[in-house]
């Protein structure tokens, strides 16, 4: 079962993904798509205009590289206030996803 | 990799980037190309045929306009915070009052009329607080964070208009050729009818609330487009 990632979901899922290692928007997409056994699907274009936020923010920065093979590439990289906003981000989801099981179980019970 | 499709798409998303320095907007379509073809190429891997890779790849990736739309939301906001609207507009404002307040002063001096400069008493004392009132309802106007704050200043100018005119006009206007409409001591004594020298001036003082009330209501639609446009991303 694939899922469409909402919109405002993205940021967070790329901040998570450069919190592993610095890479460019392709790989981003397929990390996402690996990590979450591929469940999760997104329109990949919307990557880039949650990336250039991320940028602004400075949460990331962006630099062109260019590899020992193949063309330069822009390469993502989480900054320390990156790291903070994704610790932020991740602390808001699991309360959330704690209070939504919360209220899972309980009806569980009841049905019990 | 040149399918006729993937210019196609790119030009359509280069089209929302207008506007937008060529060297960003180019870098732009450069990431989203190499993008495209990366997973052109996956699919290719993956069996399907060159045609079928790029028309999967494009679906993959989303609508041109989504894409366009949501780069150039990012843009303007990055502009809107490099320059930070609400300085700009004060500056602004603070300026076309000091410009129309100054050539207001000329105009009442180089006119030869009864009351040149400097005028006295309360008719400058009332002209000081009429010119104070316009500055502060274009400044207000201009940092004012809803349309209805917005829309107080024309008010504000009408009520001063009324007020001043009442207040001041037929002493500082005497011999101008100003037209009343009733008898001295009558209701309403203080309407006239304008000459063109006293609509000149109006219009002059008149600038700074103007001004303010157009650069608040720039400031108001900027600004709410850039946080709709920033919620729609996640920011």
């Amino acid at each position: 079962m694939s899922r469409d990632v909402p919109r405002g979901d993205i940021p967070t899922l790329i901040l998570a993904v450069l919190s592993e290692e610095p890479t460019h928007g392709y790989a981003i997409a397929r990390a996402v798509e690996r990590k979450s056994g591929a469940v999760l699907r997104m329109r990949e274009g919307s990557l880039y205009p949650a990336l250039r936020v991320l940028e602004e923010a400075k949460h990331i920065a962006g630099a062109w590289e260019t590899p020992e093979r193949g063309p330069a590439r822009k390469v993502y990289t989480l900054t320390d206030a990156g790291a903070r906003e994704l610790a932020e981000r991740v602390r808001r989801w699991e309360a959330y996803a704690g209070a939504v099981q919360s209220v899972l179980r309980v009806k569980g019970s009841s049905n019990a | 990799m040149h399918d006729p499709r993937l210019d196609e798409y790119l030009d359509a998303i280069a089209q929302r980037l207008r506007g937008v320095p060529r060297e960003r907007r180019d870098e732009e379509l450069l990431e989203l190309r190499q993008h495209l073809e990366s997973l052109i190429a996956a699919h290719i891997d993956q069996g399907l045929s060159e045609s079928e890779a790029v028309a999967g790849a494009l679906e993959q990736f989303g609508p041109s306009e989504e894409v366009g739309n949501g780069l150039r939301a990012a843009w303007d906001m990055r502009r809107a915070r490099f320059l930070p609207p609400n300085k700009r507009a004060v500056a602004s404002i603070a300026s076309a009052a000091l410009g129309s307040t100054s050539a207001f002063a000329l105009l009442l001096d180089g006119h030869g009329s009864p009351q040149t400069l400097p005028i006295g008493g309360q008719a400058l004392a009332t002209l000081l607080v009429y010119m104070a009132l316009f500055l502060v309802a274009g400044v207000a106007a201009a940092v004012a964070r809803t349309w209805r704050a917005t829309a107080v200043v024309p008010i504000v100018m009408l009520a001063t208009w009324i007020v001043f005119d009442r207040a001041v006009s037929p002493d500082l206007y005497e011999g101008w050729g100003r037209t009343y409409l009733n008898p001295p001591g009558t209701r309403f004594d203080w309407l006239a009818q304008d000459s063109l020298a006293h609509m000149v001036i109006h219009a002059m003082q008149l600038i700074p609330a103007l001004l303010g009330a157009a650069l608040g209501c720039a400031i108001n639609v900027g600004e709410r487009s850039s946080r709709r446009a920033l919620r729609s991303l996640g920011g």
